[in-house]
């Protein structure tokens, strides 16, 4: 044991040591204060009054929220998307990832080629979705021509899996990356270990590799599931405000509760869907504990 | 850790108090400028003067302006008639007659006079010689015989000679086309001419021509008095409005053939140029700005934003003289003249309000005004010209009454051609409801295309109830405004569908029920029927139409046999659509919900106008050549589809047709009322059809419906309540609401009675002078369309944000073409938006 001082009790050079990374932390917690902390107790507040924020409201905006139609549609397809992408996600960037270590460590750097799709700006995004998937665009004129009929890929449930196709495409490479530092956080003389003792290929995935990429699946799901929300940006400059209903997502909801400048309920929302990560998320904070 | 987690979360409890404390709406009235107090406020502002001498005859334009090197300024008409000139900066001036005067014949014979070779295009030099043109300046398309083009020079003492430039010279001997399009005297010896030779047109129709040959452009410096051409300028210059100026060395001009404008230094004696400096000037701001120097040799250029200096070596632009506060804010005043008569003081001439005005504008150290009372206007675009247009008019006139306040006007969108996009229309309302939530609102809104109803109800607008008064509004519009809790928002002009006819049998269907009976029973009329087998619907006693001339289309047209007239022609399915779907909202939409009768009705109602005109079959192979194919049918069906745009048009539809007619349309223009001594067309007299009337468009729930337009609200943030809210009352003025009215529809009952008197008067001034007009130009004044009973029976504003009539569009299309059942109809139109009205229930 390091004495830093002679007889400086141990406790008092902990409680040093944590003043001092307190003044390191203090900038960038100020800045996660003034613009995520702060903003969301505003809006909880917001919530619970009228935009102007003077009368007392109560719980009715919470049951107006809850009971709205379009409150309804919109979570479940946000559901219904997230349940879908989130799996698909992981276990295809996990197969790239798994793909891309057999191949000699400098072919690795093409892994950087899958970052490609995140760097596409939303509007050069909007220009492919309407070349590719327009009624009268590459596509259809593909399908016209082998005598297939046409599909209103934006005006149909055909407009939910372009979203999908699209999430996947864009987030396939950054969370392969990711899974291939976790992959690479796993030590080898474990797979060498169990060379020795006869394990094949599906066991040393099996017993080795999966539970030690467990802490990593866990900020890989989280990160996606952030990422989820952002698909929101093409499918509004594609589809406008009101979207075909299979996209119609919470965000849509809140872009037109703002606009229509319903800020009490866009606010109770708002705290419902957060309520609702925050769940997610500790769920699958436990779910890693466990494993651990 | 325990202290630091106390610490924590008391910075956390800190947060939730202090976010308890966010903007709070003060409901305080702001300081108002309006007050008598003037304390605070600044002293020294430019003032503008209207020096329009009263020497100058109504509507006589002057031309060309010049300060001498004496001092004085003088001034001649188009015609060098009249010559007006001053000796003490354009406060006092004489008039006498120009040397131009000769060439006039006295006579009332207007061909006599406008057929008479007189001079014109004047241009003055510093010492007061003017060159001029004599007789026409172009045989570009009339290709007289023996045409040659003859320049003048006329010395101050008023000798005429002629001014010989080679060139020119040369031209005429080889009888050559030439087009004289500009002269700018320069320097006594140096006289920059631009013109055109060469060009070929040909005449394809008795106005019309096309050219076959562009011809040689020549922008050159010529010297007067050897008539040798001293070198040549760029093509900059050949733009309408584009001036040239000088001091002894250099002469500058600006360029506006870019999307920014360039101020270009070339030099005086050679025409090399020696700099051309970007500004920030927009290519339209620098087509309308006008340049002038000062005798210290400062340069300056004025347009609708103001007087600004231009550093001659950075281009750099500095305000010196806010346009809004002056006369040169008006969007109507045009600035043909422009002079730096010291660094501190400018003279403009131009059209003002229905006349030309010279203005005086200078520095007054002694004008006071508020530096705090600054209004900001918010408007979601300006890509609407009418509404661009009447704000700024209603800008500049307030601060002309309120010189110690200022303005500024803040755009949503400013408009790059994708202003109506969804997206940016979302964006543009986000930020301002952005800055409504914390505090930051400008003072006055423009509420078109804003969730108004949302801003009133959440207490965002100041109850304007009992502040702003709305008595003098047509019908019952100033009540129908009004919420439960008061009076938020102020149309300051309206819309609204109707429809026009003399037919009494229409005019009795003034239910739904009986209007579609009507329908029902009229006959269907098919354009390529029409084509093949004319002498089947032409009525043989009445004179036809033929598609020749325009003339004969104003004064003839197709007239059809009675049983043939269809009740309403309309070959655009957009039309009777939006028609329709308007007046029928109301009833469509109730409570966040689809009223599917009403909407079935409303279906029927298209469907079968879209029927009766077959507008999915005749009439797309003629719209394939790109024209109107009922052109020439506006005026010989039962109700016609014109798209009348003032309530005068619908004089001339009466007047000509010999068959009944009427109109769907969307009034909203009365210009040809206001500009009265201007409705010649043809030597034809406006004159309201007796038994014409107007209906409004029969409605599944209410007839009656109208469209709120321009809304105007203060914010209840406003720091500046008074003000603000003065300047919504001035906007509902007689006088305010009578400009409005070139553009829309006035809202207050007093604006076209005050119209039609201005014009009358300016009528009868310039028979004064012009009495040989007396017989040419008659024209009838008064209003001969009851607003008040039209607008007794509108009772239902419609505010809409048209998101359901876009959505339903497509099924109601094809419903009507026939591709899809009703049942299908109504489901897609469920489905379509079942979210929007989602989001819209409490």
């Amino acid at each position: 044991m390091k004495i830093l001082k002679k007889n400086v009790p141990r406790e008092k050079v902990k409680y040093k040591d944590a003043k001092a990374a307190f003044f390191f932390l203090l900038p960038s917690m100020t800045g996660i204060c003034l613009f995520f902390v702060f903003p969301f107790f505003d809006t909880v507040r917001r919530s619970f009054f009228d935009v102007v924020g003077q009368n007392f409201a109560g719980f009715a905006q919470y049951q107006s929220v809850i009971s709205n139609d379009s409150f309804q549609l919109a979570s479940v397809n946000t559901a219904k998307f997230i349940g879908i992408c989130i799996p698909i996600l992981l276990l295809l960037s996990l197969i790239l990832a798994l793909l891309m270590r057999q191949i000699h460590p400098k072919g690795r750097r093409i892994k950087t080629l899958y970052l490609l799709p995140m760097s596409i700006p939303v509007a050069s995004m909007v220009l492919l979705w309407q070349l590719l998937f327009h009624d009268k665009g590459i596509i259809n004129t593909m399908l016209v021509q082998s005598g297939a009929e046409s599909v209103s890929f934006m005006n149909s449930g055909a407009a939910f899996w372009v979203l999908v196709g699209t999430y996947v495409w864009k987030n396939v490479g950054y969370d392969m990356v990711l899974w291939l530092a976790g992959l690479d956080g796993i030590s080898e003389s474990m797979y060498e270990a169990a060379n020795v003792d006869g394990a094949g290929a599906w066991q040393c995935f099996r017993y080795i590799t999966i539970p030690s990429l467990i802490p990593t699946l866990g900020m890989v799901a989280i990160i996606s599931l952030l990422n989820s929300f952002k698909v929101f940006r093409e499918a509004y400059l594609v589809a406008g405000s009101y979207p075909h209903d299979s996209i119609y997502l919470l965000q849509h909801l809140f872009n037109n509760w703002f606009v229509n400048m319903d800020i009490s309920r866009l606010c109770a929302a708002a705290v419902l869907l957060c309520l609702v990560l925050l769940v997610i998320i500790m769920l699958i904070q436990k779910f890693l504990q466990a494993e651990d | 850790m325990t202290k630091f987690k106390r610490i924590l979360s008391g910075v956390l409890a800190t947060a939730l108090l202090l976010s308890g404390c966010s903007s709070e709406n003060s409901g305080k009235d702001g300081a108002s400028a309006t007050k008598t107090s003037t304390e605070g406020w600044e002293k020294g502002a430019y003032v503008g003067k209207n020096v329009t001498p009263e020497e100058l005859s109504f509507m006589n334009s002057m031309s060309a302006f010049k300060k001498l090197t004496d001092g004085k300024i003088v001034a001649y008409d188009y015609s060098m008639t009249q010559k007006i000139e001053s000796a003490d900066n354009a406060e006092t001036w004489q008039k006498s007659d120009g040397p131009g005067k000769q060439f006039v014949p006295e006579s009332d014979d207007i061909k006599a006079i406008s057929d008479a070779e007189t001079l014109n295009m004047p241009t003055i030099d510093e010492n007061g010689v003017v060159y001029s043109v004599f007789g026409e300046s172009s045989n570009t398309y009339t290709k007289k015989e023996n045409w040659k083009l003859q320049l003048k020079k006329i010395t101050t003492d008023g000798t005429i000679s002629d001014l010989v430039i080679k060139q020119i010279d040369e031209l005429n001997q080889a009888g050559e086309s030439i087009e004289l399009n500009k002269m700018i005297s320069l320097a006594p010896d140096k006289l920059y001419i631009q013109f055109v030779h060469g060009a070929v047109y040909e005449q394809f129709e008795e106005n019309g021509y096309s050219q076959v040959d562009g011809g040689t452009s020549v922008n050159a410096v010529f010297n007067p008095e050897t008539g040798e051409k001293l070198y040549d300028l760029p093509e900059d210059l050949t733009y309408g409005n584009a001036d040239i100026v000088t001091d002894k060395e250099n002469l500058y001009y600006l360029s506006a053939l870019n999307e920014t404008a360039e101020l270009v230094v070339a030099n005086l004696q050679s025409g090399a140029e020696s700099k051309r400096l970007a500004t920030t000037l927009s290519g339209s701001n620098s087509y309308n700005s006008k340049i002038a120097i000062s005798d210290t040799g400062k340069i300056y250029i004025a347009n609708n934003d103001g007087i600004y200096e231009i550093d001659k070596e950075s281009s750099e632009l500095k305000l010196k003289a806010k346009g809004s506060k002056l006369p040169l804010g008006n969007p109507d005043y045009y600035a043909s003249t422009f002079m730096a008569l010291s660094d501190e003081e400018f003279l403009s001439y131009g059209y003002g309000d229905s006349a030309q005005e010279l203005w005086r504008y200078y520095y007054d150290p002694e004008a006071s005004y508020n530096p705090n009372a600054v209004l900001t206007i918010w408007t979601l675009t300006d890509s609407d010209y009418s509404s661009t247009n009447n704000l700024q008019y209603l800008t500049s006139a307030f601060l002309q009454q309120h010189p110690e306040a200022d303005i500024n006007i803040e755009t949503g969108i400013v408009d790059t051609g994708m202003s109506d996009s969804s997206a940016n229309i979302d964006e543009a309302i986000k930020q301002l409801n952005t800055r409504l939530l914390t505090g930051e609102a400008p003072d006055i809104l423009l509420l078109d295309g804003t969730p108004i109803s949302k801003y009133a109800k959440e207490g965002l607008l100041l109850n304007l109830d009992g502040k702003v008064d709305t008595s003098d509004m047509y019908g019952t519009f100033g009540e129908q405004m009004k919420t439960e809790k008061g009076l938020f928002y102020v149309p300051t002009t309206f819309s609204f569908y109707t429809l026009v006819t003399d037919d009494q049998e229409i005019i009795k269907a003034d239910t739904y029920e009986k209007w579609m009976t009507l329908l029902q029973n009229s006959a269907a009329f098919s354009m390529e029927d029409f084509y093949a087998n004319p002498d089947a619907y032409l009525d043989p006693s009445k004179t036809q139409a033929t598609s020749e001339t325009e003339e004969k289309m104003w004064q003839e047209s197709y007239n059809l046999l009675p049983e043939k007239q269809p009740v309403l022609a309309l070959y655009d399915f957009q039309s009777a659509y939006d028609t329709l779907w308007s007046v029928n909202e109301l009833a469509i939409i109730e409570d966040s919900k689809i009223n599917e009768e009403n909407l079935k009705t409303f279906m029927a109602e298209v469907k079968l106008l879209a029927e009766k005109n077959k507008i999915f079959e005749s009439a797309e192979s003629i719209k394939e050549e790109g024209y109107d194919p009922f052109e020439y049918f506006d005026r010989s069906f039962k109700l016609g589809s014109g798209y009348l745009e003032s309530i005068s048009e619908s004089q001339y539809a009466s007047k000509i047709s010999k068959a009944k007619i009427a109109g769907v349309t969307q009034l909203y223009q009365l210009d040809e009322i206001g500009n009265g001594i201007m409705t010649w067309e043809n030597n034809e007299q406006p004159k309201a059809h007796p038994d014409e009337q107007f209906l409004s468009v029969p409605s599944v729930k209410a007839n009656g419906t109208w469209n709120p337009g321009n809304i105007l609200g203060v914010s209840s943030q406003s720091k500046h309540q008074d003000l603000a809210t003065e300047f919504v009352q001035f906007s509902l003025s007689t006088s305010m609401q009578a400009k409005l009215a070139r553009n829309s529809l006035p809202i207050v009952k007093s604006a076209i009675p005050a119209l039609i008197e201005k014009t009358k008067a300016d009528y009868e001034k310039m028979l004064e002078q012009y009495p040989q007009n007396a017989e040419e130009y008659k024209v009838t004044f008064g209003a001969t369309i009851d607003m008040d009973g039209i607008t007794a029976k509108l009772t239902t504003p419609l505010i809409t944000d048209n998101v359901i009539r876009k959505q339903a569009w497509e099924p109601v299309l094809d419903y009507s073409r026939g591709k899809i059942s009703e049942e299908e109809a109504i489901s897609k139109i469920h489905d379509l938006t079942k979210i929007y009205l989602g989001e819209k229930a409490q």
